[in-house]
């Protein structure tokens, strides 16, 4: 350990890049090493400095990215790996043959599930996204993994699984269903909303999601069950009883259910007003009328958002139609063809 | 060349004989009611349900009745065995004295007696001599190389193999009909023979594409020269309406089955071997009632009921045919359909009702019927489905005119209890066909009124974050592609045991051109 973090300290960039391949492979037995013995604590700092020292600017992806990542979960301490998830990297640090694209999913994959476990779902289900979309003709463990947790997070934050972009390889898509039957299956429970049906599904296949390390997240599922379960009612009554409320949703008495409601009033996820002497609750429609000022700015700030997107997007066109790789595949070695020639201004 | 109306043989592979060439009814379950169920309707008539069939429609159907309904097996069972007895189908005909033997323990029906053995024996040898001498007089057309009666010698080959309840051997020889047929009206003629034993079969898929054959057939040349052109044109064109609403139903997709049924017309009506009027107008109302029909309820009503004697499934489906098209369907379709409900004036009475919002009457009707009506082969499986159908329908028709419903009242006509009825709405609710909210506390239902403007700002707030998700999404694409495409050469020497390496397949062209291989690199 000692040796290590002299190591981390000393080493200059000259040095590394001799002999990248070593140099990543240390810090990826390092890593094992320390997993095994779970010294994980120090190897996060140990790591970072590695990480910062090695890269050439922040916006720089490495292969001991994933190893960070992969350490901190294991110590469970999850906030030095959060600035290097905030980053938005724009290059690969892929001199010498070091550079294995599994690291790259490794990283959105460990990432995805950090965000998971801080309950920023949605950044989460970005990060799992990207891993998903990796262009590939083969499966690997690593994706259906991603795969499987995609479910369960997207079914916890949206109450149903959302479609994969269309540029996802289309062998995710046939692979997937025979490879998580038992996940497409919880999702397609959970879409019925039905308490009772999904903790037994839950518990049926409790063993499944053991061994994939998904125990924590469907017993998440097991709560939020419930709030969609109680969302779904709102949809369809205006005022229920407490009684036929705990009825509906499985839930083992009114006063569980009116717990359940005030929490959910409290976090927004609901409009409803309880009336305890009566033992109803009213479920009335969002008030918002998008009529107040800050309603206004929150727009403003939504488009501008969009707009430069959508700029930062245009951008990255325009470069890749630039390349001259690209140019001469579309060309296809076509110099005959003039007007196309001329317009491409390639000279 | 006539159809031959008593060979021809219906096997329904829902039954538990032993026919090898059963055919495992894949509709089983599901949503459907279980296949073993008993029902003893009340008032049941079975001679006249009998005999509205022939042939082996009449045999399976009747054994159908004798499997569910056990105070009519025997009767049943009955007149299934003298039905048999005509053809040369001693598989079934040992079954069905099987089964008679079983319910009744009389040793008349016994499968020992020798006078059976006899008879089965002598029929047997019948079938035989009937088989050589179509098969020496097909093999002399053959070698004559004529034809037309080489088509002829196949077609009576698939007749007596029908006869004799080989239903494969007659698909067979039917098929091989096919190359010797010269004209359109052979063509068609074909396509019915097919039709016929593929309903045996059970084999809907081939039903329809045989219809649609036909069909293009008979439109791409109106039939030139025909002895009997207008009657025996419209009774095929029935017929294959007929068959190709069966396979539909059976395929559920109760609309189009109904559509095909409209088209059938009464008086053409002649295919007792494939279906039989019984009252089915039940389906008619599983068609979705376009909002004007109240006006046109009268005449739609009619037709739709027309069906009952003749075509059991075609009245249901009439109606529910015209419940579907939302311009009120054309006149022609409503007299013929008006034909077919006089014939069951229950059913008549259920549609009249049901166009008339009188909901109670209406259900309660069908509910009395829905045992006797369990005892039709095709229909059973559906029944329940379609019930639900109409059932929705009648819920939605009597909610649309309200801005108010008070719950109450509505399981009142409904003949429902109200906890029910609130679990039916809601599931209504949720689907997406009733717009309107619960008031639980008041037992009221209110019509609910969407807000356009902030359902408007709402999507848009949605829209904006999901654009924003993809947009990030989309460009980190980009990037990790671009990057990943920057691959060295010196990788693909490198042979890597179970890892991915990234390669690049040609000049980087679009982004999708970088591949991960898992396995070892391509050159």
């Amino acid at each position: 350990m000692e040796q290590m973090r002299s190591f981390t300290q000393g080493f200059t960039r000259d040095q590394v890049t001799q002999n990248p391949i070593s140099f990543c492979n240390l810090f990826h037995q390092l890593t094992d090493v320390m997993c095994k013995r779970k010294q994980t604590i120090e190897g996060v700092v140990i790591l970072r400095t590695a990480i910062r020292r090695y890269q050439t600017c922040p916006a720089c992806l490495t292969a001991i990215h994933s190893d960070l990542l992969q350490v901190c979960l294991m110590a469970k301490c999850l906030k030095p790996a959060l600035p290097f998830l905030e980053q938005e990297y724009s290059e690969l640090l892929t001199d010498g043959g070091q550079f294995d694209a599994r690291y790259v999913l490794l990283f959105y994959y460990y990432g995805g599930m950090v965000y998971a476990c801080l309950h920023k779902y949605l950044r989460a289900l970005l990060f799992l996204t990207v891993c998903l979309t990796t262009p590939t003709v083969a499966i690997s463990a690593i994706m259906v993994a991603a795969y499987k947790k995609f479910v369960l997070v997207s079914l916890l934050k949206f109450g149903k699984v959302i479609t994969l972009p269309k540029y996802c390889s289309h062998i995710v898509d046939r692979m997937m269903k025979p490879l998580c039957g038992s996940y497409n299956e919880l999702a397609k429970t959970y879409a019925g909303r039905k308490v009772g049906p999904v903790h037994e599904l839950i518990a049926k296949y409790s063993e499944v999601f053991q061994n994939d390390g998904n125990l924590g997240l469907v017993h998440r599922l097991r709560e939020t069950v419930y709030r969609h379960a109680m969302q779904r009612l709102t949809q369809t009554f205006m005022t229920l009883s407490l009684a036929d409320v705990s009825s509906r949703i499985n839930l083992s008495s009114a006063q569980e259910a009116e717990l359940y409601i005030r929490n959910m009033i409290e976090q927004e996820e609901v409009h409803a007003s309880l009336d305890q002497t009566a033992g109803m609750v009213s479920f009335s429609e969002s008030p918002e009328a998008y009529d107040s000022h800050d309603m206004a700015t929150y727009l403003q700030s939504q488009l501008q958002r969009c707009m430069a997107l959508e700029k930062k997007l245009r951008a990255l066109d325009e470069q890749m139609a630039l390349d001259p790789r690209y140019i001469t595949k579309t060309m296809g070695g076509g110099f005959d063809d003039d007007p196309i020639f001329h317009e491409e201004g390639v000279m | 060349m006539p159809l031959p109306r008593d060979v021809q043989q219906v096997h329904y592979g829902t039954m538990d004989s032993v026919e090898p060439m059963q055919v495992d009814d894949p509709e089983s379950g599901g949503a459907a009611p279980p296949s073993d169920f008993t029902v003893e309707p009340p008032n049941f008539d079975l001679e006249g349900y009998a005999n509205g069939y022939e042939g082996l429609a009449k045999v399976r159907r009747l054994m159908f009745v004798a499997k569910h309904c056990p105070s009519l097996q025997l009767d049943a069972l009955r007149r299934a065995l003298r039905t048999i007895e005509l053809t040369h189908n001693m598989a079934l005909y040992t079954e069905v004295r099987r089964r008679l033997f079983q319910a009744t323990g009389d040793a008349k029906y016994s499968l020992d007696q020798e006078e059976c053995t006899t008879f089965i024996l002598g029929t047997n040898k019948k079938a035989a001599i009937t088989l050589e001498r179509l098969d020496a007089d097909l093999k002399n057309y053959r070698h004559n190389s004529i034809k037309e009666s080489i088509r002829r010698g196949y077609d009576a080959l698939g007749d007596h193999h029908l006869d004799c309840g080989d239903i494969n051997n007659a698909l067979k020889m039917y098929t091989r009909a096919r190359d010797h047929c010269t004209s359109n009206k052979h063509v068609v003629q074909l396509c019915l023979n097919i039709i016929k034993v593929s309903v045996h079969l059970r084999n809907w898929q081939q039903v329809l594409n045989y219809y649609n054959k036909a069909e293009a057939t008979m439109t791409v040349s109106p039939q030139p020269g025909i002895p009997a052109p207008a009657p025996t044109n419209t009774e095929v064109c029935c017929r294959l309406k007929c068959s190709a609403g069966l396979a539909e139903l059976e395929n559920r997709k109760y609309k189009n089955a109904a559509r095909l049924f409209l088209q059938a017309q009464f008086d053409d009506c002649k295919c007792p071997d494939l279906l039989s009027p019984t009252r089915w107008p039940c389906m008619e109302h599983c068609v979705p009632w376009p909002p004007s029909t109240a006006k046109t309820s009268t005449p739609e009503s009619l037709p739709a009921a027309a069906a009952s004697k003749r075509c059991p499934p075609l009245a249901l489906f009439l109606l529910r045919a015209i419940c579907s098209s939302s311009p009120p369907p054309r006149p022609c379709f409503f007299s013929s359909f008006k034909q077919f409900l006089e014939l069951d004036p229950q059913l008549r009475d259920v549609v009249m009702q049901f166009h008339q919002s009188s909901y109670t009457s209406c259900l309660r009707t069908l509910e009395e019927m829905r045992s006797s009506l369990m005892l039709d082969m095709y229909l059973s499986q559906h029944l329940h489905t379609l019930l639900t159908m109409i059932r929705n329908k009648a819920l939605i028709q009597y909610f649309s005119p309200f801005s108010s419903v008070d719950l109450h009242r509505m399981a009142a006509a409904f003949n429902t209890t109200v906890p029910s009825l609130e679990d039916e709405l809601t599931q209504l609710i949720l689907d997406g066909q009733i717009s309107a909210r619960i008031d639980s506390n008041a037992k009221v239902m209110y019509a609910r009124h969407v807000d356009q403007r902030s359902a408007v700002f709402q999507k848009v707030l949605e829209v904006g974050e999901a654009y924003q998700l993809r947009t990030k999404l989309i460009s980190l694409q980009f990037l990790k592609q671009a990057l990943l495409i920057r691959s060295l050469l010196q990788k693909y020497d490198i042979k890597v045991k179970d890892s991915k390496e990234q390669e690049e397949t040609s000049d980087s062209n679009a982004p999708s051109e970088a591949v991960v291989k898992r396995s070892r690199p391509r050159f």
